[in-house]
């Protein structure tokens, strides 16, 4: 274990805490294990049990604190946060990912996804700027990377990128049909892959390369990838959602809060029985989840979760392992 | 045919990319939306040696390609091709020599390469990482020339030559890297 770089996680969860304080934002503390989550599609839950006598029921592991941030939102609480560890099931591990790891999120009320990445970027430079650099065994180039970059970030559109990289108007590929025959131009296996996938491996293979190291957000994400978030009054295929990107990795991501209890429910109860089917890990209807939606439909919040081990991974410049102090893990470059 | 996982694609395997036999140089999962994940690999085609980059999905299935590698001796090479045996049972095999040239100044008589094979045709040779070769011409290092360059060439027994230090004379066997054709140390 190197002491020096866990130091620096908590180090990060120290300063993150008392900026986001310092912005009037109320901590809250979500429980790790609950009866029921919301399910996302491509986001799976670790499972466990709890056993008494003559009595099993599942338990699954929180996969990001939102739907507890949500339900203490619906419950009257104003701009919040919390730190919390997350668990996402069936990923692989690498020097930027582990299957456990510490999430940041915050939300604000009267507010938007423009908004809300503003905020993210006062964040993540006060953060750097206070943060001080225990003295791990590799340079910290990243922390210098954001602190020299320009103050305000680029904003990249995905449909700009798809025009000027791939050749094509990416609105147009909205369907599933229009998205494999544009994959199999290209070469790529379409059978028993999702339009996610395809998007994804179109992204890497002719986009991600030509991107830019210093930090920007990502916007115009697709919305059919963006199931919790608001669609762009404008251009409803694409979602009021963004990204934030630090030297290729991605840190954050936030969104207007889409608030349709209906629709959401739609969408995992379609995730739900799909999953059933295929036997992967999936969690009940999170209806707890699914009130606070409703209670909350009037209002209109932003929000956005940090991954606060990546964070402190790139201002140490080691592995996420080796901030969370779990040896060197798997995968690694 | 046989076929893996992009997920379970390994360094140093041989896949078919674009119909043509490639190394996996280098393999690197990555997860960029939540639960959908990617190989991101590293090619070099194992007959031009053109290199590629190209990243799999991790469900895809991947053609590989029926490459063998056989440890064979150098014998020699003429002006169309390269000789090799096979030091168990005497038969020789011929590669090309221009799939070969670049190589050709790490060989010495009896060293031992793999040589690859790809649908039993041989198509190259994989050499060990480092060779020991003997120095037959060296120049003493001029004087007054120690300060920021204490290099000099040499030629070295298969005609290369490289860029060693000063003490080095000729008729000291050296060990150089095969793949970058730099010297290593000097070898008793």
């Amino acid at each position: 274990m190197d002491l020096q770089a866990i130091r620096a996680r908590t180090q990060v969860v120290k300063t993150l805490r008392q900026i986001l304080e310092e912005m009037g934002f109320e901590e809250v503390v979500p429980t790790v294990m609950s009866s029921a989550i919301p399910t996302e599609p491509t986001i799976f839950p670790f499972v466990t049990s709890w056993d008494r006598e003559q009595q099993k029921d599942d338990r699954f592991l929180a996969t990001s604190p939102e739907a507890y941030l949500k339900r203490a939102m619906a419950a009257g609480g104003g701009d919040c946060f919390a730190i919390g560890s997350v668990f996402r099931n069936m990923e692989g591990a690498g020097r930027w990912h582990q299957p456990e790891f510490l999430m940041a999120e915050w939300y604000k009320r009267d507010s938007d996804w423009g908004k809300m990445m503003e905020v993210t970027q006062q964040v993540v430079l006060q953060l750097v700027d206070k943060f001080q650099a225990p003295s791990t065994k590799h340079q910290i180039s990243s922390k210098f990377k954001i602190q020299n970059s320009k103050r305000n970030w680029e904003t990249l559109s995905w449909v700009e990128l798809w025009r000027e990289y791939v050749g094509v108007d990416l609105l147009t590929l909205m369907s599933d049909g229009a998205m494999n025959d544009w994959a199999k131009g290209q070469g790529y296996q379409v059978e028993g892959a999702s339009w996610e996938q395809l998007f994804n491996q179109g992204n890497l293979n002719l986009i991600e390369p030509r991107l830019p190291k210093t930090p920007y957000f990502l916007v115009d994400f697709p919305a059919r990838i963006s199931p919790l978030c608001k669609a762009q009054g404008d251009e409803p295929k694409l979602a009021e959602r963004f990204e934030l990107v630090i030297d290729g990795v991605e840190l954050g991501n936030g969104n207007s809060e889409l608030f349709d209890e209906g629709r959401v429910r739609e969408m995992m109860e379609g995730e739900i029985s799909l999953r059933k089917e295929t036997g992967e890990p999936v969690s009940g209807i999170d209806q707890e989840f699914l009130e606070a939606l409703g209670k909350l439909s009037v209002q209109q919040w932003a929000g956005v979760g940090l991954g606060v081990d990546r964070l402190a991974a790139m201002i140490a410049g080691v592995s996420v392992a080796e901030v969370q102090g779990v040896g060197r893990g798997e995968g690694l470059e | 045919m046989s076929t893996v996982k992009g997920g379970n694609i390994t360094k140093n395997s041989y896949i078919i990319y674009k119909g043509a036999p490639h190394r996996v140089t280098a393999a690197n999962f990555t997860s960029p939306g939540k639960g959908s994940a990617f190989m991101r690999c590293k090619l070099k085609n194992v007959v031009t040696g053109n290199v590629a980059e190209f990243t799999f999905k991790s469900n895809e299935s991947v053609e590989e390609a029926d490459v063998t590698k056989m440890e064979l001796q150098f014998l020699y090479a003429d002006t169309a091709e390269v000789v090799f045996m096979d030091e168990r049972t005497y038969n020789q095999v011929s590669v090309p020599r221009d799939l070969v040239e670049d190589k050709l100044g790490f060989l010495t008589p009896e060293t031992r390469v793999n040589v690859l094979f790809y649908n039993d045709n041989p198509i190259g040779v994989l050499l060990p990482p480092n060779v020991v070769l003997k120095v037959t011409e060296a120049h003493e290092a001029v004087a007054g020339n120690r300060v920021n360059a204490p290099k000099k060439p040499v030629t070295l027994e298969t005609g290369i030559e490289v860029q060693v230090p000063l003490f080095i004379k000729t008729g000291d066997h050296v060990s150089v890297d095969t793949d970058s054709g730099e010297y290593l140390a000097r070898v008793n």
